[in-house]
């Protein structure tokens, strides 16, 4: 037990804690092993460590200095073994993890995609049914009276060469050439009220190319019941391209002639490269044809035995193979049905 | 149709000043522009998408009242001559021979001065697009063409009577064409006629294919003096027929194709005749006008109420009447407010029938934007389940989250492909297949009859690109046809998914250097969780399927029926496509998967007590299914069997022939309490019996069961070789001369084992506890070639299964090894070779 001189005064024994809590304080940072910390640990605050030695020679000072020092050594005391445990885990944390390379791949998890045409039906069914519409199918081979009679379009009308068909049996057996061949099963099977959505493929007798196909994906809406309006129309159609491209796209309904509705307009919406001004991408139109619309003729309620006095309805149709190869940044409608998509 | 600015101006006073404005409310009314605003010779031209069904706005008036319609102001009319009150026509016959064709037919007979045309007309005629002649008898059917829509031709009378010959009267007769008449049309081509097609001729030859073309040898020639001027209509299907047929578009034709008003034609020769007076002093001296039916105004009754009916905005009826007013129809309105009113269409309104029409020319005329657009504020009705999509939007989502990418593939293919991705060419599936009357292309003839005919080329494309992992599945429908349907339509319709693999089955990973490739099992596998996520209780079969090869098709039935199948692609199919790996794949029908029951899955509260696993090796016959095995198992469950997984599968050497080697892992669960070791053993034993028993199996590790147990025997895991650690009974204990710790110990192991040179094995050992002391006592003795745990490392803290040699250990030859209870995996002691307790074990005993 080395002994303290009487002589020392409070102020140096002040002077010497400090100096041995800054030395303790150096070394601790440098020390690289948990071994040697112990042996710093043993060195600051053992039993023959100087800070040990000061708080038993306390009995030596005198009685009004006594409290203080004691505080100050038992601080120190304490801090030192605070700043030895930190230390301690830095260096335990650094012994048992080997660093790693976080820029390397992690292990490939593939999930499989969806088609694009499906991917759009379903963001477009989110939107319709939330509006109570339900969605409703039908065959593909279809008669020409469901096809055309029964949707105002009797043979021999001029119209039909807008639909070049595919006849299996001509002229009363063909592949549908829209979706509205399932509106009318629709009319014909179910009572009003009626809201329908009709996604699905039909087919025209095109020779495929860039943007065209000899098969290809509508969707169709159909909405019977009382009071229904062109206001409800409109409505609906906004709110729907509202949700499916963005809230600012802005559409317009203007007069267009189908033989299925009466009134008929047709749905565009304004080219949203040139806001409106006119461009090489929408023609120079200034608005982009989407869809065709109308209230549903009275001829075709009628012969689907509606009564037109109670019911009015009203009926769209979109092409949805555009919106997907937009979406998807397709440049070939063939893509869409050849093994040529690449998910990337 | 192209509209130049300045025409339209004649017709509307005061005309929209601008012309913006313009343009955007004729796309509102119906008329969409449909190119950029051009500028021909200083006239501004608007070139207006063709309304099919206005057949009034093909003319510069129709289009000024729809103009007037919409801005206001009032429609000036050109003037025009009456042509009713001349003499009839007598220097020409006029026959009507196909009565049946023509709705009605004018001519009139007129003397002009040789003029030239006036230069207005000829810059209105060039800024329309048709270039003027300056011939005035031409230019003016062109432009009157133009204004009203009616087209009229005029014949050379001169020429007229020159065909016809000296004595005769010129003669025009409106009949069918013979076939193989043949007429030099304008322009000088020479077409060949049908008996469809209807003509204007003489006596002798056609002179000009009616609502079409005028021919050549009649047509008006610079000094033509005296014309017939002709106005007509004709069945306009048939001149749509004979025009596209002789490929002849003419301007003549595109209108006579529409149903037009026959009573614009007087007012449209009368104008005619008034401009050839004005500018060439013409007289008119004929008239014949043939006209059996006359079209007269319909009469429809309207409801004004029905304009907010259906279009959902209120408009007042004194501006409903205004509209249709200044559309020229004539309104007769009641005082009263419910009562309906009549309303006269004009003639030339042939698209108007119903009172609806009238609606839309309020509605469009008041403009769509101003509809205020609302919301479906009605109840909605019930929803309509379509089991069949609503099934397979499920199957879509199970199966992209198991790998697989959706496709789409076009349902008209090729025969040929359609008939080779059957094995049997001659499949009757291919009796019923569908064809196409009017194919779009030359491949694309028929429907498919199953999906594997159109998605095989979609895998082989993706192989041509490069892929090396194909997983896709398509939901399509396949087509027959079907005399048993009872609809009007005698074809069938049947949806199907099916899934096929090939190639790799997962991707290139720098830690895992082996990329495993798809088997026949990844397709059982994802069929297998395809119908667990649907919750579809189903059983496997044998079977067999038109497109998978033989012997690799399992068939899934369900509520009694096949509803899909699992198999490899045949040979031959896949051969034909030129893919050279398996296709491995399924194929459900989606019909039978909606009609079964689908129920949640069994989620049974968890236990907080532990499972036990247990593995259990057997040797079987080559021939034994492995669900054969599964069943056995099964039937003898005990009732602590929670799961059985087989995870090693081996048929190689080293094994007895015509057997083979599998091992299951079996887990043992109990939700009430932690099973003990003997539980465990007994039900583990129950199944080793019963394997033995039913199928002759040998369990690896057992010996010939008996049944009397004797308590406390320690048994060896099964993968040691138990014939190889036998108990030894020390006789020497020496030191090695070369290494401190190791001392070097004979044992003694019996007589028993003649291959093994038994007797005294000189063995090298290391472990603390043999000493002198331990002579006599009996240790367990892995001999060369059995398999026991060997520690690794200096701190015997890491194990590893390792065969046991002879070998020198510091230059002495040690023939076995002894071993711990860890190194034999009877326990965890290892601080010492494993001491035997001689009242259970003898020397030569395997352990």
């Amino acid at each position: 037990m080395s002994k303290i001189s009487i002589e020392m005064s409070t102020e140096k024994i002040k002077r010497k804690i400090r100096n041995i809590l800054n030395s303790a304080i150096r070394k601790i940072q440098k020390s690289t092993s948990i071994d040697e910390l112990e042996s710093l640990r043993i060195e600051y605050l053992g039993r023959k460590s100087q800070l040990s030695n000061i708080l038993k020679g306390i009995g030596t000072l005198p009685q009004k200095e006594r409290p203080e020092i004691g505080k100050i050594a038992n601080a120190t005391k304490l801090k030192i073994s605070q700043i030895i445990e930190k230390k301690r885990q830095e260096l335990q944390k650094r012994k048992t993890k080997e660093p790693i390379d976080l820029t390397l791949p992690g292990r490939v998890y593939y999930k499989g995609n969806l088609h694009p045409i499906t991917a759009v039906y379903r963001e477009m069914n989110k939107i319709m049914m939330s509006m109570g519409f339900s969605v409703y199918e039908g065959p593909h081979i279809e008669s020409d009276f469901r096809n055309f009679e029964l949707l105002n379009l009797p043979k021999e009308h001029p119209s039909r060469d807008l639909w070049d068909t595919i006849y299996i049996k001509s002229p009363e057996i063909l592949l549908r050439c829209h979706n509205s061949s399932v509106e009318v099963h629709a009319l014909l099977k179910e009572k009003p009220p009626i809201r329908i959505v009709v996604p699905g493929g039909c087919f025209r007798n095109e020779k495929p190319n860039v943007n065209n196909h000899f098969y290809f994906h509508q969707y169709e809406a159909l909405a019977v019941g009382e009071g229904i309006t062109m206001a409800h129309l409109k409505g609906v159609t906004e709110l729907f391209f509202h949700e499916l491209i963005g809230p600012d796209v802005i559409l317009r309904f203007r007069c267009k002639h189908y033989p299925q509705v009466e009134p008929g307009v047709g749905i565009d919406i304004q080219c949203r490269i040139c806001k409106g001004k006119g461009c090489i991408m929408c023609k120079y139109r200034k608005w982009v044809e989407i869809g065709g619309a109308g209230m549903v003729h009275v001829n075709t309620l009628k012969a689907c035995g509606i009564d037109t006095d109670k019911y009015t309805g009203f009926a769209w149709g979109l092409g949805v193979d555009r919106i997907a190869m937009q979406k998807f940044r397709i440049k070939d409608i063939r893509q869409l049905y050849t093994g040529e998509l690449f998910y990337s | 149709m192209r509209f130049p600015i300045k025409w339209l101006k004649k017709y509307v006073k005061p005309f929209p000043e601008d012309i913006n404005e313009l343009t955007d409310k004729l796309s509102m009314i119906g008329f969409m522009l449909d190119k950029p605003v051009e500028s021909v010779n200083g006239t501004e031209v608007i070139d207006l998408e063709f309304r099919r069904n206005r057949s009034d706005c093909e003319g510069i008036i129709g289009l000024a009242r729809e103009i007037v319609a919409a801005f206001g102001g009032s429609l000036q009319k050109p003037p025009i001559l009456k042509i009713k009150d001349l003499l009839p026509l007598n220097n020409c016959i006029v026959k009507i021979e196909a009565p049946e064709a023509v709705i009605r037919f004018t001519a009139v007979q007129i003397e002009v001065e040789v003029k030239k045309t006036p230069v207005w007309m000829e810059n209105l005629l060039n800024a329309y697009g048709i270039k003027a002649t300056g011939n005035l008898i031409i230019d003016t059917t062109n432009y009157v063409m133009v204004e009203y829509g009616q087209p009229m031709h005029a014949f050379d009378l001169e020429a007229l009577k020159r065909v016809e010959g000296e004595n005769t009267k010129p003669a025009l007769i409106i009949r069918k064409a013979k076939d193989g008449e043949k007429i030099k049309v304008i322009g000088g081509k020479i077409v060949d006629l049908l008996s469809t097609d209807i003509v204007i001729s003489g006596t002798k030859e056609p002179l000009a294919i009616a609502g079409v073309i005028g021919g050549a040898k009649t047509s008006v020639k610079p000094t033509t003096k005296s014309i017939i001027l002709e106005a007509a209509n004709y069945d306009r299907v048939s001149v749509r027929k004979t025009s596209r047929r002789l490929a002849l578009l003419t301007e003549a034709a595109d209108r006579l194709q529409k149903d037009r008003d026959p009573n614009l034609i007087e007012e449209a020769l009368g104008r005619a005749l008034y401009l050839l007076q004005k500018y060439g002093g013409a007289t008119a001296t004929g008239y014949f006008d043939y006209y059996p039916v006359k079209v007269t105004p319909t009469i429809i009754q309207f409801n004004p109420s029905e304009v907010y009916r259906y279009g959902g905005v209120l408009i007042h009826p004194f501006d409903i009447s205004k509209i249709l007013e200044r559309l020229e129809f004539k309104v007769q309105r009641e005082r009263e407010i419910d009562k309906p009113w009549m309303v006269e269409v004009p003639t030339f309104r042939t698209d108007i029938k119903l009172p609806v029409d009238l609606v839309e020319e309020v509605l469009r005329i008041w403009g769509y934007e101003n509809i205020p657009p609302r919301l479906l504020d009605t109840l909605p009705p019930p929803p309509i389940h379509i089991k069949e999509y609503e099934i397979e939007e499920d199957i879509r989502d199970i199966l992209t989250s198991l790998g697989m990418d959706e496709i789409i593939t076009i349902a008209i293919t090729s025969i040929d492909k359609i008939k080779m991705s059957y094995k049997d060419e001659n499949d009757k599936d291919l009796e019923n297949m569908v064809s196409l009357e009017t194919p779009p292309t030359e491949y694309s003839t028929h429907l498919r009859t199953n999906l594997f005919a159109t998605i095989l080329d979609n895998i082989k494309t993706k192989l041509s690109n490069g892929e090396d992992r194909i997983a896709i599945f398509e939901i399509g429908r396949t087509y027959f046809k079907d005399n048993s349907i009872k609809i009007d339509i005698p074809y069938r319709e049947d949806r199907k998914v099916v899934g096929l693999v090939n190639g790799y089955r997962d991707f290139p990973y720098w830690l895992n250097k082996t990329r495993e490739k798809y088997t026949w099992y990844d397709a059982k596998g994802i069929a297998k969780e395809l119908l667990d996520e649907l919750g579809i209780t189903y059983t496997f079969k044998k079977g067999n399927h038109p497109t998978f090869e033989d012997e690799t098709v399992l068939a899934i039935k369900a509520g009694g029926r096949i509803i899909g199948y699992v198999g490899e692609i045949a040979e031959k199919v896949r051969k034909y496509w030129k893919i050279d790996e398996p296709i491995y794949g399924f194929e459900f029908d989606i019909k039978l998967l909606s009609q079964q029951e689908r129920e949640y899955k069994n989620l049974s509260r968890w236990s907080n007590f532990p499972k036990v696993t247990r593995d259990i090796s057997i040797f079987v016959d080559n021939e034994i299914e492995g669900e054969t095995i599964l069943r056995v198992i099964n039937k003898c469950k005990p009732k602590i069997l929670y799961d059985i997984t087989l995870i090693d599968l081996y048929k190689g050497e080293n094994l007895p022939r015509g057997k083979k080697n599998l091992v299951y892992r079996i887990t043992y669960w109990s939700k009430r309490k932690t099973l003990t070791a003997g539980e465990i053993e007994r039900a583990h034993r129950r199944i080793g019996r019963c394997l033995i028993k039913k199928l002759n199996a040998k369990i690896s590790g057992w010996k010939e069961y008996k049944s009397t147990k004797q308590k406390g025997r320690k048994k060896l895991k099964s993968n040691i070789r138990r014939k190889r650690v036998i108990v030894g009974k020390i006789l020497k204990v020496e030191k090695h001369p070369n290494a401190e710790k190791l001392k070097i110990v004979t044992v003694d192991i019996g007589e028993k084992y003649p291959d093994y040179k038994s007797g005294k094995k000189v063995i090298v050992c290391g472990a603390p506890n043999i000493n002198e002391k331990k002579i006599g006592a009996l240790v367990p003795v892995a001999l060369p070639g059995a398999e026991v745990k060997m520690a690794q490392d200096e701190g015997r803290t890491k194990f590893k299964k390792c065969k046991v040699t002879a070998i020198k250990i510091r230059g002495v030859e040690s023939e076995g090894m002894l071993c711990s209870m860890r190194e034999l995996s009877m326990g965890l002691k290892d601080k010492g070779i494993w001491i035997l307790d001689p009242k259970k074990y003898k020397v030569g005993q395997t352990i």
